[in-house]
């Protein structure tokens, strides 16, 4: 077990640099994700910590060591491919213990750590068998498995799961959540999955086209997110975000479609009457409403998605809006696209972000 | 309704010129090597009576008639320019098609372009320099004098083979055993080479009949009957036993057995060799 530390690390392909200088420091035991959508330099920036690319300026520190120049072998850390990357002609048995066969522990040694692992993660009655042998679940396993063995400083998790179907994805983000917290070794996680991120984080990292937008706790970033991308990348489905400006008392904004809504807090002093804001709701933060009761407003509804529970209203300010807006309400509702619900967002969850950089206010 | 009664008639007539055209060649092929066992169990006087006939007594002992004469030697020396050549250019195309696959280096695609130039050198060409340089480095007339340019020019296909192969093995193995604690090397013998099994087979057994049947080199490059390999040894056989036809029929189709089995027994490599350079 150890510490991770990344200072200020960038990444550069000839003249392009695609990671642009990430810093970040993970405590001993914790579980950090790095989420973002495909291309953002996630996997890269895992593939560097691992010494599978070189970095181009920045420092990568294990357990307090330098690891810039250092090969795979040498630091001490184990990864878990999204392939799974299993040995085809080895057995289960020989995949796992390989790693400990190259650094030369006795046969016996070997047989009893991989039996070990192999009890942990339920695959004892497979240990003979080849890997083409074996389910998409169960070659998951044996690729955790095979980092596990080692007892390495760290864990470094390349979208592990994105190869699993939805059920069997959810049963392994647990075992893989209750096996870190059993072994608290220090882990590092991509994933382009939103919930498993959240789910499974101690922190999160989420990033874009090579920049850390924001690292904190999930809920902080839920709740707090620093800008609009953030925003919009976690939560699901994303927040509404939406063109408006601050009224002239200075205790409200008007949405560009009509509408005025009521702001708790008082406004930091560069967000003066008539600024121009993007407001943040997301769509679970809206309660449905009659006609005419205080801050409500319509919403022209054009399209329902129903997923049993909840379901997905998305609709327009007014049947001409630019602007598309989604409202979680009640599963069982029944509603018309074309017709209008009433809605009163939740004053608490209001988010204000800078309509030119996209930060948060 | 008429057209679609006259499509499997037209099927089967397809089928019909296909057959005929496979069983002409099939024939084309197959029968001199059958015609040359049949006639390897005659005398002289029982195959010019009956050519393309039975043997009416199996003349079993005109196969050690044309052992005893030499062809054992021959046979021996095949084998070994063989098996060396096979052994040393698959070790070789092997390590430098993982090179070319897997490592990243200055001027990759030129020294694969140049490897794969050697192709359209014809060995003719080559002759009288190789010549030249056996000559001056006393490799004249020894085993290496046909194991060295068999090698050389086996290498270039041999190479591209192997290279292709590799290419469909994922390189997350690689990422995987440098992860577990592998160097290179390590890597290359413990987890490419054994994925490499099948094309390894390939192009083994198309790198041996290519040089077991070598006839230029072995011409060129040696002399003395102790080296002479089974091309160029059937030759001289064939002049010393003019008169004994059934003999000679015999030590030619032992020529030609070791190879022949091999080809039998690995066919589906072979086969599975070549499309899979083609492919990838």
């Amino acid at each position: 077990m150890a510490t991770l530390s990344l200072k200020d690390v960038r990444k550069s392909y000839g003249k392009t640099e695609v990671i642009h200088g990430v810093s970040i420091d993970v405590e001993d035991g914790e579980f950090v994700v790095i989420v973002g959508p495909s291309g953002c330099g996630k996997s890269t920036l895992l593939r560097m910590v691992a010494g599978l690319e070189a970095i181009s300026s920045g420092v990568i520190e294990i357990g307090g060591t330098v690891v810039n120049d250092l090969e795979p072998r040498a630091r001490d850390i184990a990864m878990v491919f999204q392939n799974y990357a299993l040995y085809p002609h080895m057995t289960v048995a020989d995949n796992m213990g390989y790693g400990l066969k190259i650094a030369g522990l006795p046969k016996a040694e070997r047989a009893e750590k991989v039996r070990r692992a192999a009890e942990m993660l339920d695959l004892l009655p497979y240990l003979d068998r080849k890997p083409r042998a074996l389910s998409g679940g169960q070659r998951q396993r044996v690729a955790m498995g095979r980092a596990l063995v080692r007892d390495p400083a760290a864990f470094l998790f390349d979208e592990p799961l994105s190869n699993l179907d939805a059920k069997l994805r959810v049963q392994m983000r647990l075992q893989i959540k209750e096996l870190q917290r059993t072994v608290g070794i220090t882990s590092l996680y991509v994933t382009h999955d939103q919930v498993e991120a959240m789910t499974l984080a101690d922190r999160l990292i989420v990033m874009n086209a090579g920049v850390a937008e924001q690292i904190d706790t999930p809920m902080a970033i839920y709740d707090r997110p620093a800008n609009t991308f953030v925003a919009g990348f976690i939560g699901s489905p994303a927040m509404n975000i939406l063109p408006a400006r601050i009224n002239a008392a200075g205790n409200g904004v008007i949405l560009d479609g009509g509408p005025e809504i009521g702001l708790p807090d008082r406004l930091p002093a560069s967000v003066g009457p008539g600024k121009t804001v993007l407001l943040g709701i997301r769509p679970e933060h809206f309660t449905l409403s009659r006609d005419g009761m205080a801050g409500s407003f319509p919403v022209v509804v054009h399209a329902v998605e129903t997923l049993g529970a909840d379901a997905y209203a998305h609709g327009r300010l007014t049947a001409v809006a630019p602007d598309s807006l989604v409202v979680r309400v009640p599963g069982h509702l029944d509603l018309h696209p074309g017709r209008p619900i009433h809605v009163v967002p939740n004053r608490d969850m209001l988010h204000l972000f800078e309509p030119e950089t996209g930060k948060r206010l | 309704m008429a057209t679609a009664r006259s499509f499997p008639a037209l099927a089967v007539l397809n089928r019909v010129i296909l057959w005929a055209v496979f069983l002409t060649l099939a024939v084309i092929c197959v029968y001199p090597m059958i015609w040359l066992f049949l006639n390897a169990f005659k005398t002289t006087n029982d195959m010019f009576a009956a050519t393309w006939g039975l043997p009416k007594i199996w003349h079993w002992e005109n196969f050690s008639t044309a052992w005893n004469y030499g062809i054992s030697r021959y046979l021996l020396n095949s084998l070994v320019v063989t098996t060396a050549t096979v052994v040393v250019e698959l070790s070789l195309a092997t390590m430098a098609a993982y090179a070319l696959v897997v490592l990243n280096f200055r001027a990759k695609a030129a020294i694969y372009t140049l490897i794969l130039g050697g192709a359209i050198l014809p060995p003719e060409v080559s002759l009288i320099p190789l010549f030249r340089v056996m000559a001056e480095t006393g490799l004249y007339n020894t085993y290496f004098a046909l194991i060295l340019p068999n090698v050389a020019f086996g290498l270039p296909f041999t190479t591209f083979l192997i290279r292709a192969y590799m290419t469909g093995i994922p390189g997350e193995l690689r990422e995987a055993a440098l992860m577990d604690g592998a160097g290179e090397a390590r890597i290359f013998r413990e987890v490419y080479l054994p994925l490499c099994r099948p094309i390894l087979a390939s192009a083994g057994l198309i790198s041996a009949m290519r040089v077991w049947n070598e006839f230029i080199f072995a011409l060129t490059f040696v002399e003395s009957e102790s080296v002479k390999t089974v091309t160029i040894g059937v030759m001289s056989f064939a002049v010393a036993l003019r008169a004994d036809w059934g003999v000679l029929m015999a030590g030619l189709a032992l020529s030609i057995l070791p190879i022949l089995a091999t080809f039998l027994v690995m066919q589906r490599q072979f086969v599975g060799g070549l499309t899979s350079g083609a492919v990838k």
